[in-house]
């Protein structure tokens, strides 16, 4: 059994001006000990498959639906309380920006306790040990002195490490990173994603990554799924993904990878800017940025099918398959400078 | 920290002595002659100049500023170098000692605006926090029904409007005035009781206003800080909802509050000059309006020292509380 | 005058007015002298006998050393007293007030007599003595202190057994006294009230006994007198010596000729400016003095009080010109400056109306050459003589740069030497004498167009009983007042 399994997961906001559908069928499944990535762009519906799996949407006008399946168990209709125990506990979350997810006026060590001591019944004292034990494992210098400082005399990096810290001090069996490196500068992502992968190993962790870089989910994913206009456009492992990617829309983020080989010919950029997901584009979703686009993605919606002859490769595209392997094949050529 | 506040008080020196100057420049400039005043309707001309000359007021403005300067400060040259309390000097009119003036007064104000601040805090902080966690419920109408209510209603209307029905009508609270909470005046109600059932209805009628403020103040603040990132990460570290509220969001949204209470001292005294009216309490706002009305100018200079003073060293207090509550204030 | 009121309960002084009430009350009577005082032939020595027995509450007896202490207190140029205006004729006072004497040379005391000389003979002296400054005092227990003391001994039928500056002063009977005048309750406590309203609601409600400041609430009156009737349970109006008058500037062109003057006094509606004040609120009159200071010689028909005739203004007057009117802004200043602007406009007044805020506009229209051309002012006398309005409003000898208090820029010679010449006569010729100079000035000169003389409105508790009026100083008598 998966760890967690999602399924046909659908979130809809309703607003003054109508329903925006931010997450609109999504699928997925992630095995103990794993890395999922979740690729796309900003407003694609990543942030919101998670924090839906997390139950941390606000009530308020939004409407759930499919299944999110951790351990067997439905979180979309467990109980606030059975999800506030496995929240933090089972499974633990990285924001995006260190600079505000963490609350300014705590000292982190009080932070890091109250995420001990919701999950157990240890004693101050004991939760103190354990935060401090968990600072000096993220990184966190002098970390016996700088557990009673607050979150503005860290750096942002610092802030991060703290932040990870947080998430994994209850060990949990899945953690999700909603673009925890989105924030920090190059060097600092880079150290911020070994410690993931380190402590990953370490806690034997699940960890799905959410990002819109896929040089990110390149160094640490075994599985990835693409999300464009809150669906899911293409999955498979990584080797599928960066080896034989199937939707131009794919092609088109690994043409947005930075390259550093100057000599090589810019490729498949995105042109235009997501659509609106109020009114979402009719047939493909793609289609207005879609260089391939032919008269059937204007009308029709391609489903996510697998690939012929590799069932765990998931594509939603009208082309045909000559024409994505010949391309994908082209644009490899091109990038495969950076990406290995 | 310690700089922090000898920086503060330097500047609190420089607005001490704009405020008197500005004060005493306005009386100057004030067309009416309070030896005039001073003396008597059947003065003549030698008489008035007579008066004019013990009360000081024919001296140069400057000299008549500086004097009341050194009554101030707290050490004097006379009879060599010693240590005085400061002296506010004499009222014009009943020749009163402003020191006694300010110290019957300043009681009656302090009970009203400090009490005040309670009552209006009481009320605006469940009602701010509830509305704002129901937004457009039936809750957050009628309160914001009540905070365009008690922002338009003027609070002499409303004393009389409060004393003629819950006073006069049903006997619930006494019409007026004020009951020392420690020495009853002879014949007078007295003590904490008295003093706090004196109070009921200038209280409410004071804090109305400031609470109708204060509730869309915090009602946004609230709403505000439910979307910070970090009330997020709260509750992804499985926090319930109780705690999230208490230590999460409400420390937060307080701390503007905290700053906004820090400025409406200020105000907060202004405005309880027509409370005490309304009330026969006889405070710092109402003893300000009577002087002025009898061109008193050390009684007017005098509240206005102390109540410079009381702002001054209120608004330091908030401040180290704000930086005790808000770390990021505390270290820069 | 309500804290005339509370020294005269706790005043012991030479001759006082009775407070047997009625007519009697206006009339001066010895009080602590055995008699009225002995007056030199030439006006100018004035020489009491101090009776034996009165004592202060703490049983010290009062003296004629105790006046002399009194009077040299009051001169004593730190306590800046009021008094000092009306004071100038008695030997010596000037020299204290000036600091160039300690003691008054013209005030001394040998045994029972008390001695006051006076450099000229003054007809309003015994008036002015009654006025509450010349109260006997302890000079042990009440010291030259500016600040006044907040315990002070009485021989008056009560004491102020304590005060707290501004909010309340507690008077008690004084055990010791043994005259005749009212002191029904052992203890009076008075609080100082700010807000008319609940002050109203707080005597009708039996929360106080009595507001002795008057009704400060005309729209109540009406109610008040339909529910209470005049006079009769819980609600009083009397007359005060007071006068509402509009002062006409005599030395502006608009205002130079007494023809002018005149009609002035034919065109404003009297009935309308009083209404201002609600009902009851005064007694419409075309006179300078209150009744009671004109030993009866009055007359009420010299001008129309029953309302504006403006047909006869016009005739009186053809040219007005331009009147820059100045009033005080408020609830009765407002309204009658609008009611006073029409009626000077019906008589072919070009009216410019300017306001001021409270007691600002005594400073600016005491200055001589301003162009005010008319205003609204009142006076309440100081003690009860005619001289305490003639030569103070009307002497046009008077008259000096600031600080007039002759509004009416008034100088006439034949007036300048009846105010002389009454102010030598005394007892009822002199009253006389003030009616008849109060007539002969408002038919000739009209210098002024009388208004009102105000009434105060009393309004008592529902178990508040034994109201007495006090036409000396224009309130009711506390001492009188008791709780049924």
């Amino acid at each position: 059994m998966a760890l967690l399994e999602v399924k046909d997961l659908k979130t809809y906001f309703s607003t003054g001006d109508g329903v925006v559908k931010a997450v609109d069928g999504v699928s997925f499944s992630i095995e103990k000990g794993e890395t999922l990535g979740i690729v796309g762009e900003s407003g694609s519906g990543k942030s919101v498959t998670c924090l839906t799996i997390m139950g941390l949407n606000a009530k308020r006008n939004t409407i759930s639906s499919g299944q999110a399946l951790f351990k067997g168990e439905d979180l979309l209709t467990a109980k606030p309380s059975r999800l506030r125990e496995l929240r933090g506990n089972e499974i633990a979350m990285i924001f995006q920006d260190p600079m505000t997810s963490l609350n300014p006026v705590h000292a982190v060590g009080k932070q890091l306790v109250e995420a001990v001591q919701l999950h157990s019944d240890l004693s101050k004292q004991q939760a103190r040990g354990r935060a401090l034990e968990l600072l000096k494992q993220v990184g966190i210098p002098r970390a016996d002195r700088r557990i009673d400082d607050y979150p503005h005399q860290f750096s942002g990096g610092m802030r991060q490490r703290v932040m990870i810290a947080m998430s994994l001090i209850n060990n949990p069996d899945l953690l999700i990173a909603d673009e925890p490196t989105t924030a920090l500068d190059v060097t600092t992502q880079a150290q911020i994603l070994a410690l993931i992968e380190r402590l990953q190993a370490e806690y034997n962790s699940a960890v799905i990554m959410i990002t819109h870089d896929l040089g990110v989910v390149a160094e640490i994913a075994d599985d990835i799924v693409v999300m464009y206009a809150a669906e899911v456009v293409e999955g498979g492992s990584v080797d599928d993904i960066f080896h034989s990617p199937h939707h131009p829309y794919t092609w088109g983020l690994m043409g947005s990878l930075p390259r550093l080989n100057a000599d090589v010919e810019r490729l498949a950029q995105i042109s235009g800017q997501p659509p609106s997901l109020l009114r979402p584009p009719s047939g493909c979703r793609f289609h207005p940025r879609c260089p391939y686009v032919m008269d059937i993605c204007r009308t029709v919606d391609p489903e996510l099918k697998p690939t012929p002859g590799d069932a765990a490769h998931l594509q939603a595209c009208h082309l045909d398959e000559a024409t994505k392997e010949q391309e994908a094949a082209r644009l490899l050529g091109a990038v495969s400078g950076v990406s290995s | 920290m310690i700089r922090y506040i000898i920086r503060r008080l330097i500047w609190a020196v420089g607005l001490f002595l704009a405020v008197t100057l500005i004060g005493f420049v306005l009386f100057y400039l004030i067309p009416a002659d309070p030896a005039k005043f001073a003396c008597g309707r059947a003065c003549t001309q030698v008489m008035v100049d007579r008066v004019a000359h013990y009360l000081g007021t024919d001296r140069p403005v400057y000299i008549q500023y500086l004097r009341f300067l050194g009554r101030l400060m707290p050490l004097s040259l006379h009879h060599g170098l010693h240590l005085k309390s400061p002296d506010l000097g004499q009222s014009f009119v009943n020749r009163q000692s402003v020191n006694s003036i300010v110290a019957n007064a300043a009681p009656q104000t302090a009970s009203l605006v400090l009490g005040g601040m309670v009552v209006w805090l009481m009320i605006a902080v469940p009602v701010g926090v509830l509305s704002a966690l129901r937004p457009r419920s039936v809750l957050d109408r009628l309160s914001m029904t009540g905070v365009l209510i008690g922002i338009s209603a003027h609070p002499v209307w409303l004393g009389l409007i409060f004393s003629y029905f819950v006073g006069y009508r049903w006997h619930i609270t006494p019409i007026a005035n004020y009951a020392n909470f420690f020495h009853p005046l002879y014949g007078q109600p007295g003590g904490p009781l008295q003093w706090a059932y004196h109070l009921i209805l200038p209280w409410l009628t004071f804090s109305i206003l400031f609470a109708a403020v204060y509730v869309r103040m915090i009602r946004a603040n609230v709403m505000e800080t439910m979307n910070e990132d970090y009330v997020r990460t709260a509750r992804a570290k499985g926090a319930p909802e109780s705690r999230v509220m208490f230590q999460h969001i409400l420390r937060n949204a307080m701390l503007p509050v905290v700053t906004m209470l820090g400025m409406d001292v200020g105000l907060a005294l202004g405005g309880a000059v027509f409370t005490e009216t309304v009330y026969s309490l006889q405070g710092l706002g109402y003893r300000t309006i009577s002087a002025l009305n009898n061109y008193d100018s050390p009684t007017v200079l005098g509240i206005l020292v102390f109540s410079t003073t009381a702002i001054i060293v209120m608004n330091l207090v908030v401040d180290l509380l704000y930086a005790w509550i808000d770390p990021r204030i505390r270290l820069s | 005058m309500l804290s005339w009121q509370i020294e005269y309960e706790t005043c012991a002084k030479l001759i006082d007015y009775s407070d047997a009430g009625g007519k009697a009350s206006t009339e001066l009577s010895p009080a602590a002298a055995s008699g009225l005082p002995v007056i030199s032939a030439d006006g100018k020595t004035y020489t009491f006998t101090i009776k034996s027995g009165i004592k202060f509450n703490d049983g010290a007896s009062v003296t004629a050393q105790s006046f002399v202490d009194a009077m040299n207190r009051d001169a004593n140029p730190s306590m800046n007293s009021p008094v000092n205006a009306f004071m100038s004729d008695v030997v010596g006072w000037d020299n204290v007030v000036n600091k160039k004497a300690s003691k008054i040379a013209g005030v001394t005391a040998k045994g029972s007599k008390l001695t006051i000389k006076l450099t000229q003979r003054d007809g309003g002296m015994l008036d002015k003595l009654a006025m509450p400054f010349f109260c006997a005092i302890e000079l042990s227990k009440t010291p030259v202190d500016p600040q006044g003391v907040n315990t002070l001994p009485g021989a008056g039928p009560y004491y102020i057994a304590s005060r707290t500056v501004g909010s309340q002063i507690v008077l008690k009977a004084n055990p010791y006294y043994k005259g005749t005048r009212p002191h029904r309750s052992s203890t009076i406590v008075m609080t100082m009230n700010t807000n008319a309203q609940q002050t109203y609601l707080q005597v009708s409600d039996g929360t106080y006994a009595a507001d002795p400041s008057g009704l400060d609430n005309p729209s109540a009156a009406a109610q008040l007198e339909q529910q209470y009737g005049v006079n009769k349970s819980r609600f009083f109006v009397h007359p005060t010596p007071e006068t509402d008058y509009i002062a006409l500037n005599t030395t502006r062109p608009a205002f130079s000729s007494a023809a002018t003057r005149k009609a002035v006094n034919y065109a404003i509606d009297r009935p309308a400016l009083l209404r201002v004040r609600g009902k009851l609120g005064g007694k419409r009159t075309t006179e300078i003095l209150p009744q009671s200071l004109t030993g009866g010689v009055y007359n009420q028909k010299l001008y129309p009080i029953a309302g504006a005739v403006p047909a006869k203004a016009k005739a009186l007057s053809s040219s007005c010109g331009n009147v820059n009117l100045w009033y005080a802004t408020g609830p009765v200043g407002t309204p009658q400056a609008g009611i006073l602007k029409y009626n000077l406009e019906q008589m072919g007044c070009n009216v410019t109306a300017k306001s001021f805020v409270g007691y600002a506009i005594y400073t600016a229209s005491g200055v001589k050459g301003t162009d005010m051309d008319a205003m609204f002012a009142g006076w309440y006398q100081d003690y009860a003589d005619g001289y305490d309005f003639f030569h103070i409003l009307l002497d046009g000898r008077t008259i000096q740069a600031s600080n007039n208090n002759n509004l009416a820029y008034f100088n006439n010679a034949s007036v300048n030497a009846k105010i002389d010449a009454a102010n030598a006569q005394s007892g009822a010729a002199r009253s006389k004498a003030w009616g008849n100079l109060d007539i002969y000035t408002m038919k000739n000169f009209a210098p002024w167009a009388p208004i009102d003389n105000r009434n105060i409105r009393d309004f008592i508790g529902p178990k508040t009983a034994g109201y007495l009026y006090s036409p000396a100083w224009g309130s009711m008598d506390l001492g009188a007042l008791y709780l049924k």
